[in-house]
């Protein structure tokens, strides 16, 4: 009788039923125990319950497994593509492509510093033109944002100009501070062609603080960290050019795989 | 009413022939199907929207509709998701102990959304960033568990299609209104950046409705997506109270008239 009107309640709170039914079970094994004729064949009809579930369940986990890894492996080369044709854009974006002549994608080195605003490890991506080195494009990180830390590269000349900069990822208030991305706000191209005099150059700031650029109405802690970021990474540039330049390429292993998707999206 | 009527008029006859009974069982079978896809869709649609009246999956829902764009993106994945965990559930409903059916589910749910994350990440890009973490979060979109529970665990598989299919429309078009009505106070456009969703083409798409000389932040930020939500919400329950009233009027009026008819 009690297992019929547990059951029944199982089935009534469908929602819950998984914890009622096993609190059942508790139950049942408990009330049972007493009786010790019945409790070892109850005991294992209940291990025989719980290994078939287990079966089950672990079944379930490898189809899904499966069906991911097959949607996985389906898409790996096609989200490859897509992320350097990103990259190349981004870096067309700051560097003219015919300013260069090489395969900027596969030049790059791994640079660490503070100065470049985290502890991440940062890719500089090489321009170079028959050889000589013409620009380098620098990712790196401008701390103190509003929301956080604002991701940026910024692409700086050989002679210590700047070329561009792109917010790549930030976490600002729409509408107000994220004027620093391209979509919404040319302010970002402000940047490009300003030159760095010295270490504590006062015009690399924001005009509310005496220097050469624009604040947003209402955002001045976005462009403010935008600015010493950008500043920052010019000087950390300038100070370790020559250090820079001279270590090998780090992305070249994986230049001969993807030289297809690269010549493709450079046609476009 | 047909079906009620369709079997007298077979004892009428007395023929009892089985060919007779079957067309009539098919027959009803077909007219109560009928009936159970039409109070899907109306449930789905309208009774029982996902998004209006059970309030699941509210997250992705304030947080993504901030453009057109960015909601038909989550709309379309949440509708996929929603139709092929259904399907599966469905599928699988005997095979299913009733112990361990929400794991299995939650399995199910969370590899189809990761199917659903890879494949936009290859095909659409740019909407794949711009809904960032929401897409991974339609997992925990209780509609699609929720669905999966309710109907499709105790329903044919047709059926649990369509129900998958009536209710991601209508989390979708609640996401649609939404984001409409957020871009075009926030903005000032429609289909902004509908390029990143269906490729270049689409760029044409982008309608300026208004020129703003500048954003409307309440709008675009958080808080207006609750404000234009509830005001969904009230609209929804206002119409719903206007066509109880009207029903109520219109059963009047045909008890007055059969009241005339038999005074004289």
């Amino acid at each position: 009788m009690t297992d019929k009107i547990d059951s029944e309640q199982g089935q009534s709170a469908s929602d819950k039923s998984t914890q009622t039914v096993d609190l059942d079970n508790n139950d049942n094994t408990s009330a049972e125990g007493s009786n010790s004729s019945n409790s070892k064949a109850d005991k294992s009809a209940l291990t025989v319950a719980i290994s078939k579930n287990t079966k089950i369940l672990a079944l379930f986990a490898i189809a899904c497994t499966l069906a991911v890894s097959l949607v996985s492996e389906f898409t790996k080369d096609r989200i490859k593509i897509q992320e350097q044709q990103q990259l190349l854009r981004t870096l067309h974006s700051i560097i003219d492509p015919s300013r260069y002549d090489n395969d900027i994608a596969n030049d790059c080195i791994m640079v660490s510093a503070p100065a470049l605003g985290s502890d991440n490890v940062k890719t500089a991506y090489i321009a170079r033109k028959t050889g000589q080195v013409v620009a380098v494009a620098m990712t790196s990180t401008a701390p103190r944002g509003y929301n956080g830390n604002i991701d940026f590269i910024m692409a700086i000349n050989i002679d210590g100009t700047v070329s561009g900069v792109r917010v790549l990822k930030h976490q600002e208030t729409p509408g107000l501070g994220d004027k620093i991305e391209i979509k919404k706000n040319d302010w970002i191209n402000s940047f490009t062609g300003k030159k760095i005099l010295s270490d504590d150059d006062s015009r690399w700031a924001v005009s509310k603080d005496n220097g050469m650029f624009d604040q947003f109405t209402g955002a001045t802690i976005t462009p403010r960290a935008v600015v010493k970021g950008v500043k920052d990474t010019l000087n950390y540039f300038t100070k370790n050019k020559a250090m820079l330049l001279t270590r090998p390429n780090a992305c070249s292993d994986i230049a001969t795989k993807s030289i297809p998707p690269i010549n493709k999206a450079a046609n476009e | 009413m047909s079906n009620e009527i369709a079997p007298q008029s077979s004892n009428d006859t007395d023929v009892t022939d089985s060919l007779d009974e079957q067309a009539i069982a098919l027959a009803t079978a077909k007219a109560e199907l009928k009936a159970e896809y039409k109070e899907l869709a109306i449930q789905g649609l309208w009774k029982n929207n996902p998004g209006l009246v059970q309030l699941l999956g509210l997250c992705p829902l304030l947080a993504v509709t901030s453009t057109v764009t960015n909601a038909l993106g989550l709309g379309l994945a949440t509708l996929l998701v929603l139709v092929c965990s259904n399907v599966t559930v469905s599928a699988i409903r005997h095979w299913v102990p009733k112990e361990i059916r929400i794991p299995i589910f939650v399995l199910i749910i969370a590899a189809f959304v990761t199917c659903v994350q890879l494949l936009m990440n290859a095909f659409t890009y740019g909407i794949y960033q711009s809904l960032g973490i929401f897409l991974p979060l339609i997992v925990t979109n209780c509609a699609i568990i929720g669905r999966a529970e309710a109907y499709a665990s105790k329903n044919p598989i047709k059926q649990s299609a369509f129900d998958g299919l009536m209710m991601g429309l209508g989390f979708a078009i609640i996401l649609l209104l939404l984001g409409a009505i957020r871009e075009i106070l926030g903005q000032g456009t429609l289909f902004d950046g509908a390029n990143l969703l269906f490729g270049e083409w689409a760029s044409v798409l982008r309608i300026e409705v208004m020129q703003l000389d500048s954003q409307f932040l309440l709008a675009i930020l958080p808080p207006g997506a609750f404000i234009a939500m509830g005001i969904l919400i009230a609209l929804k329950n206002a119409i719903d109270n206007h066509i109880s009233a009207k029903k109520v009027v219109d059963t009047e009026k045909v008890i007055e008239r059969v009241r005339v008819n038999f005074d004289s």
